[in-house]
């Protein structure tokens, strides 16, 4: 069975989920991309856009997207780092 | 214990090597720690206090050794530094095994380190040959450990920063294995420090790879 995710791997499938989509995304692709229940994503969101990590930018017609900022770029590379790091050594 | 071991032709070198074992486990010691911030993983602590140990341990030894080569002779700094060393990467090899085998417990892990270092107090007699015999195969036993569980991943895996870890902690256990049996050959003494360096230079080679 696999694991559940922790909070930095929900975060980084979240802004990965983003910055594959060119940087912006709309909320219901990255619902699915992220494979999270809307809550979840409501909660994350929040904390996200907090931080720093993501704005949100209002579209024609009362949409939206989740834009991803230079702080969300930088927290995927250190994620790749830490986590190249972590599974070199078997952890 | 090791500069008794080691030819007067190699002490020089036998430093230097030190000073990289010291850097090379700092190193690894100070990411894993950056990664357990940034992760959260507590594996990664305590692979990072694992590393820190080591790191400790190594320092020691060169501790031991600049004071062997300043006297000529084993003072009590020396001696002292030694048994650091080995209680240091005894602590260090087993905080390492936590994270490999999963143990969440602290009542667990306290009683393993009690257990481990007990065995060596047990054998810690100056001039038992058998004393440092028993610390190098121990080692190397928790070593070889290491090497099983990270084979297991190297199988799942297949990344080269895996392989380098991999090889670097079996040169390791190598390097053990042939200082248990160089309490009185030099070539032997010689021929373990030259496979830990190799093992140390593949581990921070993978270190070095992570971007």
């Amino acid at each position: 069975m696999k694991q559940r995710r922790s909070r930095e791997e929900v975060i980084h499938d979240m802004l990965y989920a983003i910055q594959q989509k060119g940087g912006k995304i709309k909320p219901t692709h990255l619902l699915y991309k992220a494979n999270l229940s809307h809550d979840a994503l409501q909660r994350y969101l929040e904390d996200l856009i907090k931080a720093g990590l993501v704005t949100e930018e209002k579209v024609k017609g009362g949409r939206k997207n989740f834009v991803l900022q230079e702080s969300g770029y930088h927290f995927l590379e250190q994620y790749k780092k830490f986590k190249e790091f972590s599974d070199a050594f078997g952890i | 214990m090791q500069p008794m071991m080691c030819p007067d032709w190699f002490m020089g070198f036998g430093l230097a090597f030190e000073v990289i074992f010291f850097l090379v486990t700092l190193g690894i010691a100070l990411t894993g720690y950056q990664a357990y911030k940034f992760l959260h993983k507590e594996e990664l602590k305590f692979h990072s206090i694992g590393f820190s140990l080591l790191a400790l341990s190594y320092l020691a030894l060169i501790i031991s050794s600049v004071s062997f080569i300043a006297y000529h002779m084993h003072g009590v700094v020396s001696v002292v530094a030694i048994h650091a060393h080995a209680f240091l990467f005894l602590a260090g090899i087993m905080v390492l095994l936590f994270s490999y085998l999963h143990i969440k417990d602290n009542a667990t892990r306290g009683l393993l380190l009690l257990l481990t270092l007990a065995v060596i107090a047990i054998f810690n007699r100056p001039t038992s040959v058998i004393q440092d015999f028993t610390f190098y195969l121990l080692t190397a036993a928790m070593i070889g450990f290491i090497v099983f569980q990270l084979a297991k991943q190297c199988a799942c895996k297949h990344k080269n920063t895996t392989t380098l870890v991999l090889v670097g902690f079996a040169l390791l256990f190598v390097g053990q294995i042939t200082l248990a049996f160089a309490t009185h050959t030099h070539t032997l003494f010689v021929v373990s420090t030259i496979i830990n360096l190799a093992g140390f230079a593949s581990i921070a080679a993978s270190r070095l790879m992570v971007k």
